[in-house]
């Protein structure tokens, strides 16, 4: 959960500032569609929707489930509005769940098990480990009706790595790329990189064509078409019919409406005036268990935490892991999960999810501000005292930190909490003018994510440790599974041992949605795909 | 009366120079990087630094103040206001289309308030220390003491979660959907009307207690002149000159009001465009949107002092 709700705002003005520019995230696009269609397009027929006989579901042909789903409306509440059109310019999470994953779309895409599968790529090979084949798949159309073609892909990675935007980075290992013909394009590294196509997830393709508007208007690919932006008020998506995986979507439109209140949007859908609330953090969701008029769909996910602990601002937790280890000691992550997270979410100490093949389990630091005091003491540091930064309308960093505080205040541990507006929090995060500062990343599916841009800020800044900055980089340009799991074990262990970050736990995402709403999907990763939700009556 | 306005309006250039200058300087001095927002945490990466430095170039942070100043003013002299550095689209065209939504807010709620508060004012001044009085005084001290974001959040759950009776919240096309554009207008607006509709009313039962207790006003009495007519006839509009001057105010006032009311109730406007500038440090956004409502409050203040003069006789003569 913790990744939206680095995105929401409990103060209702904070919401709207952070909610547009918060945690700024990469995303992701939708699993697989795996379930049968249950539309029944006879209630209500869409006046504009564009006739498509071969891929709308014929009225007749559908067979009717126990409960009548139509096709209608679907208002979704969302926390935070976009802050642009512009998939490649964009790095919120919201604009992932309301633009990326529905009107957009990438080469790949996760499936449910986190594996690749061909979203506009029907597939693809490795002649070697340094190029890639991608084939486009038959008949893709953008929304505007123009074809998609191979040179699309080109000029849309281009333009990523040439922009001014985080996504770059994904693509600076491109060597080149050929058009091969008008379906196939063939992309040659530099070097080996094994999370290549993990990077691909969020890079949206799109046409030339719209470049010059695509401030105010948006063609893609997706399953809705974009209707209109209204900022701060409403996100308006039709259905595309010529969606290139039949069935999907189930609703005519798609409306977000933005409400920044997480306790105004309950009501809101309470009343009946939003179907589904996107996020919500887990107090306000899970009291709501067994409620009649709202179900909360809770999903353990694998974003977590964490406090960042090499900052510039204080040398004795900078420049000794003993001093970082007596901190861990005192929080105690037993009364974290209890209090700040209902009880949900696997607690760890790796950065690694729980569920990945990577992941290695290190059972360490149990709370015990006794033996963090031992180990001050023969550090010979007395009356240690730290700020740590967090993130205003972010409450679960602040709860969290209020737990550690009486952790280390039993060992003597005098800590202070700084709650700052996200711009002045991102401020001192870039420049590391920071003690310890709380922080939270989004889950993935290959590590050298969070290598890449939670450590190695730490690499090249304060933790000095070589040899885990050697692994990092070997393990990205490792193909062979079994050696990066071998290689990714280590650097766990110099990390935990190290702790240039303090990981907390993996968190739950929640949404609500209304009783009568099916097709939810929340992915491991904590992104919300909305594109197979039915409405029933 | 045409001099004494002239000499206003052009009253209004320094004031908006003066608030500009401040705007400018402020969020420039407030922690926080307009570029650093758009790269988000990734901006820390070493190989972003330079696409961190290329993003303050084009959005003109690597200038000194003054000359970033000095361009906007000219930009805006020749109506050129600028884009929003977050969404790209020009600033004009986000505030005017957020305006007409705040100042059907604010419009609704002061008609609201002051078709509450005066007749309320009115009847708690004449009805003194009576039991009318004491109930009307309890909800004026409960009207300044609710937080607007309670009171907003306790109606939307009486009215629309318990009652059904009006849409929670957002807003919808008043060409398309009238009446459902007007049923979401009077949460919001009511909500945004307790507190301004509480303060005049106060100041409505005070005024006019001491008015009803001038000797004018006996004299009336005294000449066998009706309590209708001396009420509304000579108190009223005896009052009506003080209390002017405190609604210009607070209904200026009310600006600030609707930053909450709107992002409450889903009621998109300039308040919440504002506030949102002003926490993605878009500091061309948030500068046109000051401009424009210091030109509005400036503006309210000058309708009031009109009205003010309108209602006096003596000041028309003083003003000449």
């Amino acid at each position: 959960m913790k990744t939206n709700e680095l995105m929401k705002r409990r103060n209702f003005v904070k919401a709207t500032a952070l909610g547009g520019t918060a945690i700024l995230l990469a995303s992701c696009t939708p699993p697989a569609s795996a379930t049968p269609v249950v539309g029944a397009p006879t209630a209500v027929p869409a006046p504009t929707a564009v006739p498509a006989p071969t891929a709308v579901p014929a009225p007749t042909a559908v067979p009717a489930p126990t409960a009548s789903p139509v096709l209608s409306t679907l208002r979704i509440s969302s926390n935070g509005d976009i802050d642009t059109l512009d998939p490649h310019v964009s790095q919120l999470i919201t604009y992932g769940n309301q633009i990326r994953n529905t009107v957009m779309n990438s080469l790949v895409k996760y499936a449910p098990d986190l594996s690749y599968v061909g979203d506009l790529a029907e597939s693809w090979e490795n002649p070697d480990d340094k190029t890639y084949i991608f084939r486009l798949r038959d008949g893709l159309t953008y929304h505007s009706g123009q074809s998609v073609e191979a040179s699309h892909v080109e000029f849309s990675y281009k333009r990523l790595a040439d922009g001014k935007n985080v996504w770059a980075g994904r693509l600076k290992n491109v060597a080149g790329y050929q058009v091969i013909d008008k379906k196939t394009i063939q992309i040659n590294l530099k070097e080996t990189q094994a999370d290549f196509l993990d990077g691909c997830i969020s890079l949206s393709i799109i046409s030339p064509e719209i470049v010059a508007t695509i401030d105010t208007k948006l063609s893609g690919t997706g399953p809705f078409k974009l209707v209109s932006w209204k900022t701060n008020d409403t996100i308006a998506l039709e259905a595309n019919q010529q969606f290139h995986f039949p069935k999907v979507p189930k609703v005519d439109t798609l409306d977000f409406k933005i409400i920044p209140e997480d306790q105004i949007a309950v009501t809101n859908l309470q009343s009946g005036d939003v179907d589904a609330v996107l996020t919500v953090p887990m107090t306000i969701a899970a009291p709501l268990k067994g409620a009649k008029d709202v179900v909360p769909v809770i999903v353990p996910t694998s974003s977590f935490p964490l406090f960042e602990m090499i900052g510039k601002n204080n040398k004795f937790i900078r420049n000794s892991a003993k001093v970082r280890q007596a901190l861990a000691l005192c929080l105690d992550k037993d009364a974290v999960k209890a209090t700040v997270y209902n009880g949900e979410g696997n607690q760890k100490w790796s950065f690694v999810p729980t569920s990945h093949w990577a992941y290695k389990d290190i059972k360490t630091y149990a709370y015990d501000p006794a033996g963090a005091k031992a180990l001050l003491a023969a550090e010979k540091i007395n009356n240690l005292e730290f700020t740590v930064l967090c993130i205003q309308g972010y409450p679960d960093g602040e709860k969290t930190a209020v737990i550690w505080q009486a952790g280390l205040a039993e060992a003597g541990i005098t800590m202070k909490i700084e709650v700052q507006e996200l711009s002045v929090w991102l401020d001192n995060y870039i420049n590391h003018t920071y003690d310890v500062i709380w922080n939270v990343f989004p889950g993935f599916a290959d590590p050298n994510y969070f290598v890449s841009l939670g450590l190695d800020p730490h690499f090249k800044d304060g933790w000095g440790n070589k040899d885990a900055a050697k692994l990092a980089v070997e393990a990205n340009q490792t193909l062979d599974q079994a050696k990066r799991k071998e290689l990714y074990a280590q650097l766990q262990d110099m990390t935990v041992a190290d702790l240039p970050v303090l990981v907390i736990q993996e968190t739950p995402m929640a949404s609500l949605t209304a009783p009568n709403i099916s097709g939810w999907q929340i992915n491991p990763l904590g992104f919300i795909f909305v594109n197979e939700v039915t409405i029933s009556i | 009366m045409v001099g004494y306005v002239a000499q206003r309006v052009v009253g209004i250039f320094p004031t908006v120079f003066f608030v500009s200058v401040i705007v400018f300087v402020l969020i420039r001095m407030a922690p926080g990087d307009p570029a650093a927002m758009r790269l988000g945490r990734e901006a820390a990466l070493e190989e972003n630094k330079s696409k961190l430095e290329a993003l303050r170039h084009e959005m003109g942070l690597d200038q000194p103040f003054t000359v970033q100043y000095l361009l906007w003013l000219g930009d805006i002299s020749a109506g050129d206001f600028g884009n929003s550095l977050r969404s790209k689209r020009p600033n004009l065209d986000l505030f005017v289309e957020k305006l007409p939504a705040t100042l059907e807010l604010i419009t609704a709620a002061s008609l609201i308030a002051i078709l509450v508060s005066f007749p309320c004012g009115i009847l708690a001044a004449v009805r003194r220390r009576t039991y009318i009085d004491r109930i009307i005084v309890g909800c004026v001290s409960a009207g300044l003491a609710v937080p607007s974001f309670w009171f907003g959040l306790a109606i939307i759950v009486v009215f629309s979660v318990n009652l059904k009776l009006l849409p929670a919240s957002g807003n919808v096309d008043i060409s398309k959907d009238p009446w459902g554009h007007f049923q979401r207008l009077i949460m919001p607006a009511t909500t945004l009307a307790v507190y301004l509709a509480a303060s005049l009313l106060r100041f409505v039962r005070a005024d006019m207690i001491e008015t009803l207790s001038s000797d004018y006003v006996r004299t009336a009495i005294a000449k066998g002149l009706t309590q209708k007519v001396v009420v509304l006839k000579h108190g009223l509009r005896n009052s009506l000159v003080s209390v002017l001057t405190v609604a210009g105010v607070e209904i200026s006032s009310l600006l600030g009001g609707a930053v909450i009311i709107e992002q409450v109730f889903g009621w998109s406007g300039v308040g919440w465009l504002t506030v949102q500038a002003i926490f993605d440090r878009d500091y061309p956004l948030l500068q046109t949107s000051v401009l424009f409502l210091t030109i509005g409050v400036t503006l309210i203040n000058l309708v009031v002092d009109i009205a003010y003069g309108l209602i006096n006789p003596k000041m028309r003569s003083l003003r000449g």
